[in-house]
């Protein structure tokens, strides 16, 4: 980031006309420090038992209720960020790691390779996301490792297609043809040149991808094909709470809210990257 | 026009051949005994020896999955191991019932999704607008389930007006549906909106406009027509998420369709009934997309002289 755009990021003016993009930030922003400081916002250690405060419905010490068990709800929501942003970061790390080189492949070299490379991808896409997920996890076994590694993968075709296009309209700029033209090596061109500059739209579509990240791990931990309890997932707290909907509503509906905040924040924080980096979508949309 | 179907029609059979061959290697990839897996836990040693025979276990990977095909296209997609009925009446058994959430879902997240995103661009800024761009994002970013739970707690718990789950009347179609349909109405509408955005921009929507038709006559006849190309496009590609979603939707509602099955399979490690179940709605979700290719073509024809 060159030193005027961080002037820009400081000045007022600027960010009042991105508002999307602050309020995404801010939103973000406090998900991780919650998580961070799991510890000293939860009241509660999320994983201890208190038979005699089953069920209790929300009150002034425990303000989210207890569950069937006696813990506490809010300080399990609280350590649940802490999943959740590792699933963010372990998941769309990952299908970046393999969706990016494919793409800048397939972009650089072009022909066959590239159809190869994509159709691929595109057999990738066409099943179903959370079908495939399911598919890997019957396999691995459900675990939270097994889960996220499912999940990457349905996203890799995403990556790969997103840094393909960019390769292609990248690789016939001016800084290419000179880099190539004093002799500079293809896995140099792809992975500096051309990489550097597909790093923001990467990162705006890493930011729109985190949400579904979230929906569908808390999905598969939900059906009990994700994150084991009894570790604090909101997906698997819902699927707890499914039980006891009956008696205990609030045990689904602060996990949820929690859940609906999450992907709520990286939804606008990504739009509002979107419409930073590339203005020309502000009005599409 | 006509190379273009040919190739997408060639394409189609390519593609489901590596779908099945991947879902095929796949299941083999569990560490242990294929066979001993795939005839279930409480087998016997000649139950074992049986299903490796059928499963031509001995003989090269690619035999096998020659054998696999062969059976597959005689509707044998193998036995559950838990029903010991085949896998190919449980699955036919459950779709209907999976069809008609689909539908009903798919029919509501069209007509109210297409409805307020064109309503909302052409009414940019106003107070339904917004009202329709903050649902649609608040929609994009809420778990299906959550909402489906939520949903049974204040109209059957609470309020006692609809059934809690299984299935029988409409009523029982009701809760499902809605909370199926949420994520795809707030998608297509956003993209109906921004599409229909696009297209109200262009110079022949201003020609229309100058040569003094109606506002509605603009709207319906010049700018709809072409809005709908991206939209249509959009509306196909959320077939297959509904399907992933239905996976959620009917296990939560206690729905007797695939997604359950499904569900019910990885639990109980059904193999069989987990790779045919999971081959049928690939298999699904690419020939709908392949229709959709279909309209598409169809209706723009900037695709077919490409």
């Amino acid at each position: 980031m060159s030193n005027n755009k961080v002037k820009k990021i400081f000045n007022i003016n600027f960010l009042k006309k991105r508002k999307g993009m602050v309020i995404g930030a801010v939103m973000v922003i406090i998900l991780i420090l919650s998580g961070i400081f799991a510890p000293f916002i939860a009241p509660y250690d999320p994983y201890n038992q208190d038979l005699g405060k089953s069920f209790t419905a929300p009150n002034d010490e425990h303000i989210f209720g207890t569950d069937q068990f006696g813990r506490d709800i809010f300080s399990r929501v609280i350590y649940g960020i802490r999943i959740s942003i590792m699933e963010i970061f372990f998941s769309v790390g990952l299908s970046l790691l393999i969706g990016v080189p494919l793409g800048l492949v397939a972009g650089y070299f072009g022909g066959r390779i590239d159809q190869m490379i994509m159709w691929f991808l595109d057999i990738i896409f066409s099943f179903p996301g959370i079908l495939l997920a399911i598919l890997i996890v019957s396999i691995l076994g459900p675990s939270l490792i097994n889960m996220l590694i499912a999940i990457s993968i349905f996203s890799v075709p995403i990556y790969g297609r997103l840094s393909r296009n960019l390769t292609l309209s990248l690789k016939q700029q001016e800084f290419v043809l000179a880099a190539r033209a004093i002799g500079a090596k293809k896995g140099r061109i792809m992975f500096k040149h051309i990489l550097r500059n597909a790093v923001a739209p990467l990162l705006v579509q890493a930011t729109l991808t985190a949400g579904g990240v979230i929906l569908s791990a808390s999905s598969l931990s939900f059906l009990g094909l994700g994150v084991q309890p009894p570790i604090p997932e909101w997906g698997g707290l819902i699927g707890n709470g499914r039980s006891f909907i009956g008696v205990a509503p609030y045990m689904s509906l602060f996990p949820g809210l929690a859940i609906t905040y999450t992907v709520l924040a990286f939804n606008i924080l990504g739009d509002g990257l979107r419409d930073y980096l590339d203005p020309k979508l502000k009005n599409k949309e | 026009m006509g190379s273009y179907i040919a190739k997408k029609l060639i394409m189609l059979p390519l593609v489901l051949l590596v779908v099945s061959f991947i879902i095929f290697m796949l299941l083999r990839f569990i560490p242990g005994d294929p066979a001993r897996l795939m005839a279930g836990q409480q087998a016997t040693q000649e139950d074992v020896e049986m299903m490796r025979s059928r499963l031509g276990l001995d003989k090269n990977i690619f035999l096998q999955y020659g054998l696999f095909l062969k059976n597959a296209v005689q509707g044998d997609l193998g036995s559950s191991i838990r029903s010991n009925k085949p896998v190919i009446e449980e699955i036919a058994s459950r779709l209907p019932n999976t069809a008609v959430l689909a539908v009903s879902s798919y029919t509501i997240a069209t007509l109210v999704g297409v409805t307020a995103g064109v309503l909302a661009a052409v009414f940019q800024y106003s107070w339904f607008d917004q009202g329709v761009m903050f649902f649609a994002i608040l929609g994009a970013s809420t778990a299906n389930f959550w909402l489906a739970l939520l949903g049974m707690s204040l109209f059957s718990v609470k309020l006692g007006i609809l059934p809690l789950m299984g299935t029988g009347t409409w009523q029982h179609l009701v809760l499902p549906t809605l909370s199926l349909a949420f994520y795809p109405t707030a998608l297509i509408a956003r993209m109906s909106r921004s599409s229909m955005l696009e297209i109200i921009r262009q110079d022949y929507i201003r020609t229309a406009r100058a040569k003094g038709l109606k506002e509605t006559v603009v709207y319906i006849k010049h700018a709809l027509r072409n809005a709908f190309i991206p939209i249509i496009t959009v509306i196909g590609l959320q077939f297959g998420v509904l399907f992933g979603g239905a996976v959620v939707t009917e296990t939560v509602f206690s729905w007797p369709g695939i997604g359950r099955l499904l569900v019910d399979s990885v639990r109980y490690r059904d193999y069989p009934l987990i790779q045919g179940t999971v081959l049928m709605t690939v298999f699904m979700v690419v020939f709908i997309n392949f229709m959709v290719d279909l309209i598409i073509v169809k209706i723009d024809p900037r695709i077919r002289f490409d």
